[in-house]
């Protein structure tokens, strides 16, 4: 079994949008090849269960169930991220669908065993199913358990997602004062202007307003208010409504996406020079020798000593990559 | 649309979806027969595993069949007493309305949902401290 180029962008997509874009988006065979061994452990099991109890599961009705229970695929995710095996995964899948967790036994002996085994009772309530497993890395199950009292009794009805920060270390930012300009956007959003909300001022509408309509061009940024985004696009002056609008926590959670937010939490210079292409270093570079030769710049004293700093760290790991 | 009682709980940001299914759960185990409707679009999910959460805000939750037919053509009315939970999910907490809080199940209903969104997710659960 293998999967089409529709799939693997489809599972690429909701890959990321289950946050999981910096662990198995970086090695996405791994995890396509991990998905397929789940999807043939499910059937094996399916197989074995009265007709019409479990529904099948194809890679196809995956993508289809996270267009419609996003949260249910997202923890099934994070336990491929985890490690944890097919078996596990299968049974997770079982229990977010509607199975009934009936009871969970974990053993462990230092370096000895590490053995988990869980009984469903799957959604015609009559149906029991078992799971074993002597793989370590099942125990990350246990993270995703939510833990309950039912009268004053344990339970443990299903698995949660954890909440999973957005990643660090992909865009490489150039940020004055009142805007940020991302040099390089590493995965694979192409690259552009952003701003910083924060930060606006009278000085910049004109500015702000090109960029947020870039932004929303670039799928950065939602456009919670339609109409607003298109009066900013004719005119500029209503643009402290919009900033209004994306300075308060609250509406920012709404109007950004992911990407968005990912940018706006780059609120200092250069990140993760490490990182950085040689390419991605001589822009940024580039950059610096600007703000620092111009005599129009923004920047304060600290932030312009800061600024002389990163030109010595980049300088030095160009060196190193030459 | 019913008379009863409000009680809001707080979700720490456990997305709306996510929350609406605990609710169903929670409240299955109680109602092992009961029928869920949308109740934006009054539209009946065939069952908990092929209903699409990922929409869904607001959330009635009857007994059984039989109770849902006798609010469809009562509404609320004394032979109907005590088998309908309304979900409303928001972004931070989800209310529930019940005819009567004091009643055992509603108490365990609303006890076991503020101990599993308090202390029992892993989702920023953390907030709750």
């Amino acid at each position: 079994m293998t999967f089409s180029d529709a799939q693997r962008s489809g599972l690429l997509e909701v890959i990321h949008e289950a946050g999981l874009g910096h662990i198995l988006g970086r090695r996405p065979e791994v995890a396509f090849s991990r998905l397929e061994e789940f999807l043939q452990v499910y059937a094996q099991r399916h197989a074995g269960t009265p007709s019409g109890t479990l529904p099948v599961v194809t890679i196809d009705t995956l993508l289809e169930e996270h267009k419609r229970n996003s949260h249910r695929v997202a923890p099934l995710l994070q336990a491929l991220a985890f490690n944890c095996t097919a078996n596990m995964l299968a049974m997770m899948w079982m229990v977010l669908i509607g199975s009934t967790i009936e009871a969970i036994d974990y053993t462990y002996r230092r370096e000895q065993t590490s053995r988990i085994e869980v009984e469903l009772v799957l959604p015609d309530r009559l149906t029991r199913i078992r799971f074993e497993s002597d793989e370590h890395w099942d125990l990350a199950l246990l993270r995703l358990v939510g833990i309950s009292k039912g009268d004053d009794q344990p339970l443990i009805e299903t698995f949660y997602a954890l909440h999973i920060p957005p990643s660090e270390g992909y865009a490489r930012l150039a940020i004055d004062r009142w805007t940020v300009r991302v040099l390089e956007w590493v995965q694979d959003y192409g690259s552009g202007s952003f701003f910083c909300p924060s930060l606006i001022d009278a000085r910049n509408l004109g500015e702000v307003a090109t960029a947020i309509v870039d932004a929303v061009q670039k799928g950065w940024l939602k456009p919670a208010s339609p109409k607003l985004l298109e009066s900013v696009r004719h005119d500029p002056s209503v643009v402290p409504e919009a900033v209004a609008l994306l300075s308060s926590d609250a509406a920012m959670s709404v109007v950004l996406t992911a990407e968005g937010k990912r940018a706006l939490r780059r609120t200092r210079f250069y990140r993760r020079l490490a990182h950085a292409s040689p390419h991605s270093l001589e822009m940024v570079r580039a950059e610096i020798n600007r703000v620092l030769g111009s005599s129009s710049h923004d920047y304060d004293h600290d932030e312009l000593a800061e600024l002389e700093d990163e030109l010595r760290a980049i300088e030095a790991l160009l060196q190193d990559a030459a | 649309m019913i008379r009863g009682s409000e009680i809001t709980l707080d979700t720490f940001g456990l997305e709306p979806a996510t929350v609406l299914e605990s609710v169903v759960r929670v409240i299955a185990r109680r109602w092992p027969s009961c029928v869920l409707v949308d109740a934006e679009i009054c539209q009946r999910l065939d069952s908990f595993e092929a209903g699409a959460f990922g929409g869904l805000r607001e959330l009635l939750v009857f007994r059984d069949e039989p109770s849902r037919e006798i609010w469809e053509r009562l509404g609320a009315d004394p032979d109907n007493a005590h088998t309908l939970i309304y979900a409303i999910a928001g972004a931070r907490s989800v209310t529930l309305v019940v005819e009567d809080p004091r009643t055992a199940l509603a108490r365990a209903v609303i006890d076991e949902l503020t101990a599993l969104f308090t202390n029992g997710t892993p989702w920023q659960s953390w907030r709750a401290a």
